[in-house]
Formats: structure tokens, sequence, C-alpha cells
């Protein structure tokens, strides 16, 4: 007989142990480095005790909830820089960002990009009462990255930008709307909530309205993907100006000569920022131009290869790891020769 | 269900304002009923393993999280997509309550210390990681974990606190 000393004790009185387990597993799940090990014992520490699961259950709503979210809005501050970063905050925090993120070779595009956005923190630096934003920022103000580049743009509203590498985009703001077309690349967006001012974002086959959220854009030569990783998305396709669709945490959605509206996983929102894609069916053709814009490196394909489909997590600021253990599941050869890495067909 | 089916500690009294405060909560007499029920099976399996003083708070309790997972639910299957006849906006009811969750949450968190607080703005809000946050408030990744854990630990506590208390704690 195994006598458990735990279970003498009434559950009201472990209820402060129970709760302070519970947010563990949940602020750990959440972290994203979850190990399978915890995992394990996330599960027997569930199978333990009704209370348990209660609790976790409770714990796990709450940190999902998007009222949360809302009341931290408002929460008082420890110190306020969110909006207005002091340029040399704003240096060190790029290149702590890019130290994090880049290769070697990006070192010295880093200080580039750092004064980048140096200026930009500078020109998008809020005068308290003000309502007229800078001129340049209401005339339109291009913003672009070269491949292999990131650029981090704070907006004067609050909300962030953050470019990946190849793209091309434009911020207009207007004093009742906030416009951005996005004309060529991918960028992860987190805009700062304004339902009287809403954010209206021009994308090559789709125009998306938000008023404060979190979510991805990537444009590929066949669709133009939209992944939610909070707050509501509305999308409307070129293709069909008469319909609307609502998107909310976790959707994907692809447009392209169809619209397919699929489910991936929203709780690792830094996985674009570190490289990774999630995809299925994805061309080789495609696939190599993520690793183009992000990576800098120029990819060419031989012509009956580029349709060839692939699905998985890719690793795309890795080319040279990448393509060696595609090259080895999916039969092609890969060549590294002046500058350029050249898939061939392996027979 | 008669009194002498109902678990320990709970009789038709109970029964009966869990069913009000249930109906209160989702505006519908039906789905009170149902999660009531729900509740009181889940009640007495919980009591069958762990010893409880309180069995009326903790049925409001299971209750209350019978019905945020109904409600998620149904939230997911309009997830997905939902066309432009579906009106997104809630319901007047649901508006209130939703405030009222607010109000409540934003109590608790003004409630929280204020490094603590920053840190979960940071991590809940801004989605920053804990290396992140630590480098920025100078706190360890562990220290900063630490701190996302105990934030959210009372934040739990201020809600179970609360849930009898005014009118719609939910």
């Amino acid at each position: 007989m195994v006598i458990r000393i735990g279970a003498f004790r009434h559950y009201e009185d472990r209820i402060d142990e129970i709760q302070a387990q519970a947010a563990f597993w949940v602020a750990r799940e959440n972290s994203g480095r979850i190990r399978e090990a915890e995992r394990i014992e996330l599960r027997e520490w569930l199978a333990r005790s009704p209370a348990h699961e209660l609790e976790y259950t409770l714990a796990d709503s709450l940190y999902a909830d998007e009222t949360l979210t809302a009341a931290l809005k408002t929460a008082p501050r420890l110190a306020a820089q969110r909006r207005a970063l002091p340029v040399k905050a704003a240096l060190e925090w790029v290149q702590q960002g890019l130290a994090a993120i880049a290769w070697p070779k990006l070192v010295a595009a880093s200080l580039c990009l750092a004064l980048c956005l140096a200026s930009a923190s500078v020109l998008f630096q809020p005068t308290p009462d003000a309502p007229a934003e800078d001129s340049r920022l209401a005339r339109g103000m291009v913003l672009e990255t070269r491949p292999g580049e990131r650029l981090l743009v704070q907006l004067p509203d609050g909300s962030r930008v953050e470019l990946g590498g190849d793209t091309s985009a434009e911020a207009r703001f207007t004093p009742t709307e906030r416009h951005f077309a996005l004309r060529r690349g991918d960028a992860h967006f987190d805009v700062a909530h304004d339902t009287s001012r809403p954010f209206l974002i021009q994308t090559k086959r789709a125009g998306v309205r938000v008023v404060g959220t979190r979510f991805l854009i990537s444009q590929l030569d066949e669709d133009t993907r939209v992944d939610v990783y909070d707050g509501t998305v509305e999308i409307r396709p070129d293709s069909d100006e008469t319909s609307k669709l609502l998107l909310k945490r976790g959707s994907r959605v692809m447009i392209g000569r169809d619209v397919t509206i699929t489910h991936f996983d929203a709780t690792d929102e830094n996985d674009w920022r570190n490289g990774w894609v999630d995809e299925a069916q994805i061309s080789l053709g495609d696939l190599a131009k993520l690793v183009e814009r992000r990576s800098g490196e120029r990819i060419v394909i031989d012509n009956d290869l580029t349709q060839l489909k692939l699905s998985g997590r890719f690793r795309i600021n890795r080319p040279d790891d990448l393509l060696e253990k595609l090259g080895h599941a999916y039969g092609f050869k890969k060549i590294y020769k002046d500058n350029t890495y050249y898939l061939v067909d392996g027979n | 269900m008669t009194a002498n089916t109902l678990p320990f500690g709970i009789g038709v009294g109970e029964r009966r304002a869990l069913v009000a405060f249930l109906v209160r909560k989702s505006g519908s007499e039906m789905l009170a009923e149902d999660i009531a029920h729900d509740a009181i099976i889940r009640l007495v399996e919980f009591q069958s393993r762990e010893k409880v003083r309180n069995s009326k708070a903790l049925l409001f309790k299971i209750a209350v999280n019978l019905l945020i997972n109904h409600q998620r639910r149904e939230n997911r299957t309009v997830e997905g997509v939902t066309d432009e006849f579906v009106d997104e906006r809630p319901t007047q009811d649901r508006a209130a309550l939703d405030s009222d969750r607010l109000a409540q949450l934003q109590r608790a968190i003004d409630a929280l210390p204020p490094l603590r607080r920053e840190v979960l703005v940071r991590r809940r809000l801004e989605n920053q990681s804990y290396e992140e946050i630590g480098r920025a408030l100078n706190l360890s990744s562990a220290a900063v974990e630490k701190h996302v854990v105990r934030a959210l630990a009372s934040l739990r506590a201020y809600q179970d606190k609360h849930v009898f208390e005014g009118v719609s704690p939910w």
C-alpha cells in the first residue's frame, strides 16, 4: 500500500503551490523552449490530481486571453521607452538584435542598418501634443532592404514593423488612416491598437485591415500569405473584392490562384525571426527565393528541379546546411561556385 | 436531479445558485443547465481524489472553467474564417461581461509589483524573449521567468479571490 502524504492535506491548503506550479508550466510552454522531458513531466503532473488539471487550464486560458493583453496595454510601465527610443539605446538594441541573428559577414551591414533605424527613430520621435506627424510620413516614406538584410521600423503610433530581406514597402499616415504598402518581400507587423485609425496594408494580391494585432505577411511568386499571431485580421483578396475573410490567432491564409485557409502553430513567434519557416508543398524555386532573401546568397536551380514540391520546417538563414540536407533527401547536388549555389539534378 | 444524488456539501439550493450564476455569465439557460450538470459530475470525481473543504466554491470554479472552455471552443469554430454576414462584434451582454473582466484584470495587474508588471507586459504584450527582457531590465533569464510565473500565479489568485465578490467578476 502506498501512502501519499500530500493527499492528507486539503485542496484549499495546497492551492497556492498548485497555482504556482500551473503558472510555471504555462510560462514554460509559452516560452517556446520546453524540452520533451519536461512535457512528459507536465503530463504526469496533470494526471496526478484533478486539481492540477483544473488550475492548469485556468492559468492557460488566462495567459491566452486577449482580455489580458488588452488590460496590459493600459498598465503603468516601469520606464516609458516603447514609443520614443533614444537613438543610442536604439542603436544598441538593434545591434544586439542583429548580433543574435546575423552571420559574421552581416556585421558590416548591421551598422548600416543600425543607422537606418537610428534615423527612422529620430524622424519618428513623437512630439507630445502635435497631432501632425512627421511630414515625410504624411507624404509617404519608402522603406527598403536588400537580400540578407533586416530592418526594424518603429512607427510614431507605437507600431513596429520588421522587414525581411529584399523587401520594399511604403508607409503613409493620415489623421484617419494608417497606410502601408508591402510591394515586395515579407514583413512582421506588431500594430498598435487604435480603433479610430485603422491600419491598412496593400499587398500584391490582397488588402489587409487591422486595428491592433500581430501578424506576418510573406509574398512569394505564387502566393501571398498572412500568418496571424494575435488579434483579428481582415483580408480582402484582390481577386474577389466582395469577399472578406476574418482571421484569428493561429490562422494562415494563402492567396494565390485560390484562397486557402489553414492553421499553424502560433505559439512561437520568434520562429520567423530565427529563420524558420513551416511549409507544406512549397516548390524548391519558392523556397530558394526565401533563402535568397533571408541569407543574401544567390541560388541557381536546374529547370527541372524548380517545381519539386517540399514540405516541412526549414531553416532558411543557413543555406549551406539546408541545401546539403535537402540534396540528400531529394536527390540533387549542391555546388558552390563564384558566390552562388547551383542546384543540379543528382542523376 | 434529486438532493441525494448531489455530491457532499452541495444541495438543491447551491445547484440553483450555480445555474443562475451561469445564466448571468452565458445568457443561455440551456447552456447553464448543461454546464451545471457537467460541473457537478466533475466535482464528484474531484472529491473522490482530493479532500475539499469548500465544495461550493470549487463547484463554481469548475463551472467557470467549463464555461471558458466552451466559449473558447465556440470561438474556434469561427476562427478559421467567417463570411461577411457574420457580425464579429459581441452582443451587448457579452460586451458588458468582457469589460468587467477587463476592469478586473486591470486591477489585478495594478496590484502587481512594478518590476513584475513590466516583465509581464514585455513578455505577453510585446512578446519579448526572456533574454531580451533580461538585457533591458538587467535580470537573468531565470529571474525573468520567475517574474512571469509569479505574475501569472498572482493574477490567477486574484481572479479566484474575486469570483464571488461584486456583480460579475468574470
